[in-house]
């Protein structure tokens, strides 16, 4: 079987500038995987290429095998990969609940005459989405917020609402913009928590980019790390931690361990 | 927190995110005020006021299909030139091949609508003011174009005699006639834009709109939905231009100049850009002022500005984000 996230000597440059060069890595099913590194190391760009808000230079991201690249980011949600925002990205005007609304509207099938007119089908597939929505917000822990307008939030309820959003897509896989970015120590352990009860509630594989040491090293089961564009290392988080390059790179600046 | 745990609604059964409030009374209320004020024009005598209702009617079908658009996120100023195609299809194919009027309307309002569709399957990849300057020079084209083409529009004659409307063979050759038929698509229109934003492609024109990034991360095509809207928004104008080439019995390129397309934005900005309410508060208010005005036509355009820094300095949400209009409109206010 097909890893469900297969990245494979995905590059881009800007002019002469090489962001991201020939980043390989696998994920497999039901894993979770943090991408790791220095500021401007490329993290936000191989996300932006992995979820298709730019496209590479070169190179290929497979989903279960098919081949998802460059398209862009509607099409990409719709093939199973899912992604959130390093901000808090919500429709803060909108309730909790019409939220997660929007974000399962890409599962709707109906045409919209159908919509119009209430036909049975597209009825029965309201009251599908209702059911999910209720479970999402179980599992998120919004349930109890669900009729506040999201702009009300605190922030780190914001952030996990930006989880849910991205749940109620339904997808396979999941990539989270430094979920912990802004978040306090509690707030974040809440978080690695949530992330984890997701991968057992929905079986989806996780890929993560993320500052937060000690999230990444307490919830990844293997650790890219890229610098200036290449990946220099890959392993569990032990691995990483004994990495003398990574090291060196990276852990050797303390202020990022504990950022 | 915890208070606010505790009066959670209970589990939504499907419905409760189309549900747009209960019938309370102000709600009940409010549409008995309305009734009445779109049956008065039925018992004017002054045609002065029945010609203002019947404008009225048609600027709320205008504007409602600019609400769709603006609530993606977008604007257009060229709305002037997509009721301009409706009218003069409408016309031509009404004098040229003798159809009647209904198919002949419906045929302006499929032509704006295609119109619509492949200027916005162009230029919708443009977000923000390019868009905006583009729909600009696409409404100068139109007038130009025809200006230009003399020999089948009249060029700057226009053309005159134009039939009043009849369907089924019921004439509305009188004001009043005319006022229920322009009150009836009116209101058609409105009742369009409440089943549409209950939908899920109304909730996707507001995602679109509200946060077009995220939109885009949950699988909903910013511009495809913009292209909806200005399709089927520009429809409207069609149909309007329809209406208005047989109501005034004369259409010519300066009915369909800039300046109507910004008096339509002005509707909706003053009533309201983000609600259902809004083409029909900005329409009842800002079709009339220009009448009233007419002593002062030099100032007139000088009161405009000063009442939209104003309404955008203390109102961006135009009258229809009153208090009283949000509960009119269902919001737990």
């Amino acid at each position: 079987m097909a890893p469900a996230l297969q990245v494979e000597g995905l590059s881009k440059t800007f002019g002469g500038l090489k962001a991201v060069q020939d980043l390989t890595f696998d994920v497999e099913e039901g894993a979770i995987l943090g991408l790791i590194g220095p500021n401007g190391a490329g993290k936000s760009t191989a996300f932006n290429l992995i979820s298709g808000s730019q496209k590479p230079t070169s190179g290929s991201v497979r989903l279960a095998g098919r081949d998802i690249t460059g398209l862009p980011p509607d099409r990409v949600v719709r093939h199973g990969l899912a992604r959130t925002f390093q901000s808090a990205s919500v429709y803060s005007g909108a309730t909790v609940k019409e939220n997660l609304f929007r974000g399962a509207i890409s599962n709707i099938d109906t045409a919209f005459p159908g919509q119009l007119f209430r036909t049975g089908g597209y009825r029965r597939r309201l009251a599908e989405i209702d059911k999910e929505i209720e479970k999402v917000l179980e599992v998120s822990g919004l349930a109890p917020y669900r009729d506040r307008l999201a702009g009300e939030l605190a922030y780190g309820h914001q952030k996990r609402l930006g989880v849910a959003i991205g749940l109620a897509t339904r997808p396979s896989v999941l990539l989270l913009d430094e979920p912990a970015a802004g978040l306090n120590q509690e707030e974040s352990a809440e978080l690695g928590r949530l992330l984890k009860t997701l991968r057992q509630e929905y079986g989806l594989t996780l890929l993560f980019v993320e500052h937060h040491m000690a999230l990444v090293m307490e919830v990844c089961e293997r650790i890219v790390v890229l610098v200036q564009g290449c990946k220099i290392a890959e392993g569990t988080p032990e691995e990483i931690r004994n990495n003398p390059q990574v090291v060196e790179a990276y852990l050797g600046a303390p202020d990022y361990a504990y950022a | 927190m915890k208070e606010e745990t505790t009066i959670a609604a209970p589990a939504g059964s499907g419905a409760d995110i189309e549900a747009a409030g209960g019938m309370g009374p102000l709600r009940w209320l409010a549409l008995i005020v309305f009734a009445g004020i779109v049956a008065v024009p039925l018992f004017m005598t002054s045609p002065f006021y029945i010609h203002l209702a019947v404008l009225v009617c048609l600027n709320v079908t205008i504007a409602s299909g600019l609400l769709m658009l603006s609530r993606t996120g977008q604007l257009s100023l060229c709305q002037a030139a997509f009721v301009g195609v409706g009218a003069y299809v409408s016309v031509l194919t009404g004098t040229h091949f003798a159809f009647p009027f209904l198919l002949s309307a419906l045929l302006g309002a499929a032509a704006s609508a295609l119109v619509a569709f492949l200027l916005g399957a162009a230029i919708l990849r443009l977000r923000g003011v390019y868009f905006v300057l583009i729909t600009f020079a696409f409404g100068e084209l139109f007038r130009l174009a025809m200006l230009q083409a003399a020999p089948i529009t009249g060029g700057a004659n226009g053309i005159a005699g134009i039939p009043s409307a009849s369907i089924f063979g019921f004439d509305f050759d009188t004001r009043k006639a005319f006022y229920c038929l322009a009150a009836a698509v009116a209101l058609a229109s409105l009742a369009f834009l409440l089943a549409l934003f209950r939908t899920a492609k109304g909730h996707a024109i507001d995602a679109a709109g509200q946060n077009p990034n995220l939109a885009e991360a949950t699988g909903i095509s910013v511009r495809n939905t913009q292209l909806f809207a200005f399709t089927v928004g520009s429809g409207f104008a069609g149909l309007t231009g329809a209406l208005l080439a047989s109501y005034v019995g004369y259409i010519s390129p300066e009915s369909f100049n800039t300046s109507v397309s910004i008096g339509v934005v002005i509707m909706l900005v003053v009533g309201g850009r983000n609600s259902v309410l809004g083409p029909l508060i900005g329409s009842f208010i800002m079709t009339p002022l220009p009448e009233l005005f007419r002593g002062a036509v030099q100032s007139q355009n000088i009161f405009y500005g000063v009442a939209l820094i104003l309404i955008l300095r203390f109102l961006p949400q135009g009258i229809a984000g009153l208090r009283l209009f949000r509960r009119i409109e269902g919001e737990q206010v």
